[in-house]
């Protein structure tokens, strides 16, 4: 088989699964809040297809619409429009919920130099982790970039939702019914919160509201904390209860004070020497980060409000956020990138959420050929690596394989 | 309770509004000699928005102060001058904002709720609590947006629970901008045409517009330069142009990055003719200074990209941003000074 067919071989294995799964789940449908307002996209599995500007009224139209077309990736709008089916300039908006994107993708993690992989379009060159801004050997500008999911990015990716529904809850008073989490179906969560509140605000309010999850002009002698100040007393020392800022750069500062381990302490960026100096201080018995903070040099002090901030800010795709026309996954759809769901998640349920076993779509088997694939977990099981080998696999596992483009399908011989 | 001298110095209130529509007066009424006061009174008011960026009230008449507002709002909306509008509201609302903030918490708190239906309490005592009072954040960030200062970001700001705190002066600041928003508001559309006897009024309030405010500068000639300039210079400017005012900041930007991509004095001067608060002496003194041909004698530049984002002036960042780390950088590699191979944008979904 050459190139072409090998592709077109596994795009239709592929689109078979996903549409005996949308036929299965067509009663499942969980659609979004007033989804007559919504506009829908559908990608389909032909390269470079969108079918967009479609609106549907009752959860069963868009079933049986999903049963037909068999889309690789689903999404609506995040807006509310008047004409959903009309074109951009004419849908006429009438607000939209407040959604975030977090995604492994923005999130630093060691890892991904051992599971991630780049190529450069024009010469071949490749490497491990994020693809550079140049090609090092050809100065080319396009690359192919092959990404796998790890625990350890989706453990980072968890603690970024956790701390993003923290604060929204905190901070914002958004209640708890408000906030509507799904897993991304790759190496992310979505949040969308749907509420009166946020529905109307335009996109400059929505940048602010980004820039203050990011910590964007955060500005320390306004939060007066450019002088060692801890305490729980009303003289203006900085304290856990503190709103805001100073109330999270607190609390973060206890954390690395008094909880965070020595390699968690090096990663965030301490110093051997503030290392020493904290692990002194545990050592001690000291619980009482006032105290620590009186001893510890103007300079120590400065250096843990830095990490502190930077521990408490969150990393979400800030472009998401501020787009009132954003078009977000559909929760319950399968993700064309891997064949998983973008399962709903119960707030509550977040800690003990297991993306790697929870978001299965397939039973079955499937045979296929892997040209090249590092060892991974899904369903609970770890698979490879592999190289240029024919594999029965468990179908989830197999159609993870071939959306990633690592394998194509094999005709079993006839016995 | 507000008193007879509130409605006359705040006239924009709820109460004062009550009362307006309580005395019944109609649009044609005002063209008689028995209410024409009120006619002088409003034209008075613009005459001093428009010459000296304020308003004083005249405490003597309290009937003709507080109607001679929404009169003046309305000549306003039949007069053509854009310019004009928002010297006018920005006139208006500093005053008031002015005297507003002399007034007593609860009766700035209580107009807050009462005229502008702000989600608005007293701070109640207790940990962390700085401020007079707590706003919801929604109005908040609706009424901060062209309050570019790091004091104002959200950010650095004490947030609990969907309410942010303020303190007295700043919540004052806010409300200026909220009366701002909604004299503009009223002044967009005027209801149909004027009546044929204020056809003269409306005629000399334009005259007086089109004297007071500067001629519009065409920016064709700096056309060139304007291609290649970064996203965050093309906001400013566009801010400029449709008669906004900048922070500080924005200002700087704008002047530094003009004066270094080789535009001369009076250039730069025309493009700050049309904001709202364009005052010729300063806005020259200002370029003199940037440009380095008064004071240290140092050219200055505009602050990078990072800086730029921290301020809120970095908007809409394309491609080529990704790329660098300073506005000047961008103006240089698009004008061509560089050679760089075309950036192609990468597919995701």
């Amino acid at each position: 088989m050459d190139n072409e067919a090998k592709r077109r071989a596994g795009r239709n294995m592929v689109k078979a699964r996903f549409h005996e799964y949308y036929r299965r789940n067509r009663e499942n449908i969980s659609p979004p809040k007033s989804m007559g307002q919504r506009e829908f996209g559908f990608l389909l599995f032909v390269e470079g297809v969108m079918l967009r500007h479609k609106s549907f009224n009752q959860p069963s139209e868009l079933g049986k619409f999903i049963e037909a077309t068999v889309p690789s990736d689903i999404y609506y709008s995040a807006a509310y429009y008047m004409d959903p089916e009309a074109p951009m300039d004419r849908k006429g908006w009438t607000g939209s919920d407040l959604i975030f994107d977090i995604d492994a993708d923005h999130i630093e993690t060691e890892c991904k130099k051992t599971h991630d992989k780049w190529r450069c379009d024009a010469c071949g060159a490749s490497g491990g982790g994020k693809p550079p801004m140049i090609c090092p050997k050809c100065k080319g500008q396009r690359f192919t970039e092959t990404t796998w999911m790890c625990r350890e990015c989706l453990e980072e990716a968890k603690n970024e939702a956790s701390k993003l529904i923290d604060l929204l809850i905190r901070d914002f008073g958004v209640k708890h019914d408000e906030v509507n989490l799904n897993f991304s179906g790759h190496r992310g969560y979505h949040i969308h919160v749907e509420s009166e509140i946020f529905k109307n605000l335009g996109s400059d309010e929505r940048k602010e509201i980004v820039d203050y999850l990011t910590g964007v002009g955060l500005d320390l002698k306004l939060l007066n904390l450019s002088h060692p100040t801890y305490g729980s007393d009303a003289s203006g020392r900085m304290s856990v209860h503190d709103p805001g800022w100073r109330g999270r750069i607190a609390r973060s500062v206890e954390e690395i004070v008094l909880r965070m381990d020595r390699e968690a302490l090096g990663e965030i960026g301490l110093k051997k020497e503030e290392i020493e100096s904290i692990i002194e201080y545990r050592e001690s018995m000291g619980k009482d980060v006032s105290e620590f903070i009186k001893d510890a040099g103007r300079k120590t002090w400065r250096q843990i409000i830095h990490c502190a901030v930077t521990l408490a800010k969150v990393n979400i795709d800030t472009v998401v956020t501020t787009d009132i026309h954003r078009l977000i996954r559909l929760p319950e759809t399968l993700n064309g990138k891997t064949g998983l769901k973008a399962s709903k998640v119960d707030v509550k349920d977040l800690d003990r959420f297991d993306p790697l076993r929870e978001t299965v779509a397939f039973e079955g088997e499937e045979t296929i050929h892997i040209e090249e694939a590092p060892r991974f977990e899904i369903g609970g099981e770890e698979y490879g690596p592999f190289r240029d080998v024919d594999e029965t696999l468990p179908a989830h596992a197999a159609i993870l394989l071939l959306c990633k483009g690592s394998a194509y399908p094999v005709v079993k011989p006839v016995v | 309770m507000s008193t007879e001298r509130d409605k006359a110095r705040y006239p924009f209130t709820a109460e004062a509004a009550e009362f307006i529509r309580k005395l019944g007066l109609r649009i044609e009424d005002l063209t008689s000699e028995y209410y024409r006061p009120i006619l002088v009174r409003a034209e008075q008011r613009i005459r001093q928005a428009l010459t000296e960026f304020k308003v004083t009230p005249q405490e003597h008449d309290i009937n003709i102060e507080v109607t001679s507002f929404p009169t003046a709002v309305m000549l306003m909306s039949y007069v053509k001058n854009e310019l004009a509008k928002r010297r006018y509201a920005l006139a208006e609302s500093k005053s008031f904002s002015e005297r507003l903030r002399e007034e007593p918490t609860e009766k700035i708190l209580r107009i807050a709720k009462e005229t502008f239906g702000w989600d608005v309490k007293p701070t109640p005592e207790g940990e962390g609590q700085t401020g007079d009072f707590q706003l919801h954040f929604k109005q908040y960030l609706t009424n901060m947006r062209n309050l570019r200062e790091l004091r104002w970001k959200l950010t650095n700001r004490p947030l609990r629970d969907g309410y942010v705190q303020l303190m007295k002066e700043e919540a004052t600041r806010l409300i200026e901008e909220e009366i701002q928003r909604r004299i503009l508001e009223k002044t967009k559309n005027p209801p149909a045409k004027p009546p044929e006897a204020l056809q003269d009024t409306i005629e000399s309030i334009e005259r007086l517009a089109s004297t007071s405010t500067p001629s519009q500068t065409p920016i064709q000639n700096f056309d060139l330069k304007i291609k290649d300039s970064p996203p965050c210079i093309k906001k400013l400017i566009e801010t400029l142009s449709s008669g906004g005012r900048l922070s500080h900041i924005g200002r700087f930007t704008l002047t530094s990055f003009l004066v270094n991509a080789g535009a001369k004095e009076e250039e730069i001067i025309g493009f700050f003719k049309s904001a709202s608060d364009f005052d010729e002496r300063k806005t020259k003194y200002q370029v003199e200074h940037i440009s380095g041909r008064r004071g240290g004698k140092t050219k200055y530049i505009p602050p990078k990209c990072d800086t730029l984002k921290t301020h809120g002036v970095c908007s809409d960042p394309d491609e080529l941003c990704k790329r660098i780390k300073h506005p000047l950088t961008y103006y240089k590699i698009k004008a061509g000074r560089f050679k760089r191979r075309q950036v192609q944008p990468t597919m995701k979904t």
